[in-house]
């Protein structure tokens, strides 16, 4: 079979009906272009929600319970770009004959606020200083407590026994009850003893968690976790997100390929005459399939590569600025720092849609290359 | 040569069964021509389609220079039509997307005729038609007549044994008709092409070594 001269049949054949060739590859153009920018979209929601979650507090990977005599500098594997330093431990807050109980991280302000946005949730006073004996708390627990800023309170492992004073001097609300309720941060002190620490680990744009968590070389009773480990539901939310748009993918290519079979019907029931003629001459029908094959093909190829020119254009026009969505995110905990959405190009969402219009349009063209195939010359002559 | 054994054909309509060409036998030598004259429905053109392959015969059988065309199928036939066979039809049937160049050397390519000689005769094919500038303009652009001598040059381009022409005068004026048998079948005996023509042109008879005329698909004159 001499594939050189079918091709350049189904070239001439396209290039010399411009107007259904035009129809046909705007068909298929934008709708691969709109499938590269909307799984640019999920990806750049999928980011936002992760970036919103691990940039509050809790860092991309989390190691708790390491060995005092572990160094920070130890946990700075490839990928890492920062690592934070807390001392966590269980405490009572007494204030006016009221008493709640939180979780009191020890943290290095100046780096906290570097690495973290919680700071930015500050709904009244400011954020601890370094050094200083005071305490930053949950909106809520602070209102229960009857506590405003500049107020001093005690901070005590057991009620009744004695504690430290630390003064309020800020409060902050993320809208995330567990966070608001459960949490507060006090500058690490010097003299604050030295056993076990967490980890906040921060890493670098396109770094996989886990790979971190394999590099990191700590003690049996360290517990690494991931930002997917530690927080499942966000992860089963963002799979859920990645199917839905296959699923969208699958159906809005199921539905364009009854379009390119239908435009397809045409386009070749219009050119029936050509194959009848063509069968006279000797042209096999495997010949005709080939033709009509790479003419769907050729023009497939050439009107996704058209659309994901377009979808890159559209998706990095986007990036730059981001789309601000935050009317519809404002009260979600998964974009509880900002609701700026980045689209983000990944190469399974830059291939996918091309390889799926492939694939759908020669779905689409077994039936009129059947319908031609079935076709007996001496029918297609006398019906001109 | 070209042997046809009482064949017969017919067509299934509304109307029922209806023959077209009931025990039609004759024998043409190889490079002689024949006209096969009658009028509209006589079966002239199903006798044609039945001799190139397009056809298959209900019953009776065809030869080719020994090749069994009533027999033929699939890869055969397909062989058969592009390398023994040149089709010349009433309104030319150019493929509408090829140029007139690209039309005359389809058949040489379909037979993988290097590019050096698929170029020359196509060339060679154009001059004698008397096209040879309108090598690079499409069909739309061509007369009626133009078009007729560019299907002629493309049927016969691959040089094949059998030409069978169906009607090719039908849609010309009387002038350009002639001139396009008169080329038709001189090209045929200077390249020893044994050649068929149906055609009502009373003209063919003086051109054509041999006429047979059919009447409700019989041999009525030979």
């Amino acid at each position: 079979m001499n594939l050189r001269l079918w091709w350049g049949m189904a070239w001439r054949f396209l290039w010399r009906s411009q107007r259904s060739t035009a129809a046909l590859t705007a068909m298929i153009a934008s709708a691969v272009a709109t499938l590269i920018f909307l799984d640019a979209l999920a990806v750049g929601v999928s980011d936002a929600m992760i970036r919103n979650s691990v940039s509050l507090v809790s860092g991309h990977v989390t190691a708790e319970n390491i060995p005092a005599d572990v160094a920070p500098e130890t946990l700075l594997v490839p990928g890492v770009k920062q690592v934070l330093q807390r001392r966590t431990a269980q405490v009572w807050l007494l204030h006016d004959g009221r008493l709640a109980g939180t979780s009191l991280w020890s943290v290095d302000p100046d780096a906290e606020k570097n690495a973290t946005a919680l700071w930015r949730k500050t709904t009244s006073g400011r954020y601890p200083l370094p050094g200083k004996a005071e305490l930053f708390l949950g909106e809520p627990v602070a209102e229960e407590l009857g506590l405003a800023v500049g107020d001093t309170l005690l901070v005590t492992d057991e009620p009744g026994r004695p504690g430290r004073e630390l003064e309020l001097c800020g409060t902050f609300s993320t809208g995330i009850a567990a966070l608001d309720r459960s949490l507060s941060f006090s500058p690490m002190q010097d003299n604050a003893g030295k056993g076990p620490w967490n980890a906040a680990l921060f890493l670098t744009d396109g770094t996989a968690p886990e790979a971190v968590r394999n590099a990191l070389r700590l003690p049996a009773e360290t517990t690494v976790r991931t930002w997917a480990e530690r927080m499942p539901d966000l992860k089963q939310l963002i799979d859920l997100n990645a199917l839905c748009m296959i699923l969208v993918m699958i159906l809005v290519f199921f539905i364009v390929s009854l379009g390119i079979a239908c435009a397809f019907v045409i386009f070749i029931l219009k050119n029936i005459r050509e194959h009848g003629i063509m069968k006279s001459m000797g042209v096999h029908t495997h010949e005709t399939a080939l033709l009509l094959m790479l003419q769907i093909g050729g023009l497939t190829l050439a009107a996704s590569a058209l659309g994901m020119v377009i979808g890159c254009a559209a998706t990095l026009l986007a990036s730059g600025p981001g789309l601000d969505l935050g009317a519809m995110t404002s009260h979600n905990q998964y974009f509880a720092v900002s609701g700026v959405v980045y689209p983000r190009l990944t190469l399974s969402g830059l291939v996918l849609p091309p390889l799926m219009a492939l694939l759908f349009a020669l779905l689409a063209g077994i039936w009129p290359v059947c319908m031609v195939a079935r076709q007996r010359p001496a029918e297609v002559l006398r019906s001109i | 040569m070209i042997r046809i054994e009482n064949v017969a054909k017919s067509f299934t309509s509304s109307r029922g069964l209806v023959p077209v060409v009931g025990g039609v036998s004759f024998s043409l030598e190889a490079g002689r021509s024949l006209a096969l004259m009658g009028r509209s429905g006589s079966g002239k053109t199903t006798l044609l389609y039945l001799v190139g392959g397009l056809e298959r015969p209900d019953s009776g059988r065809i030869f080719c220079f020994d090749q069994p065309v009533h027999a033929l199928k699939g890869r055969n036939l397909a062989r058969f039509l592009r390398e023994q066979v040149g089709f010349l039809f009433q309104f030319g049937n150019l493929l509408s997307y090829l140029t007139v160049a690209e039309n005359v050397a389809f058949p040489l390519r379909l037979n993988n005729v290097s590019e050096a000689r698929c170029q020359s005769r196509v060339q060679e094919l154009l001059e004698k038609i008397g096209m040879a500038d309108a090598g690079t303009a499409l069909p739309r652009e061509l007369s009626g007549g133009e078009v007729q001598r560019v299907a002629f040059a493309r049927a016969i381009a691959h040089r094949p044994k059998i030409l069978l022409a169906d009607e090719p005068t039908a849609s010309l004026d009387s002038v350009t008709a002639h001139s396009l048998m008169d080329l038709m079948f001189r090209v045929g005996r200077e390249e020893g092409r044994t050649t068929l023509a149906a055609t009502h042109d009373p003209e063919v008879t003086t051109l054509a070594d041999r006429v047979l005329r059919l009447e409700d698909g019989k041999i009525r004159d030979d």
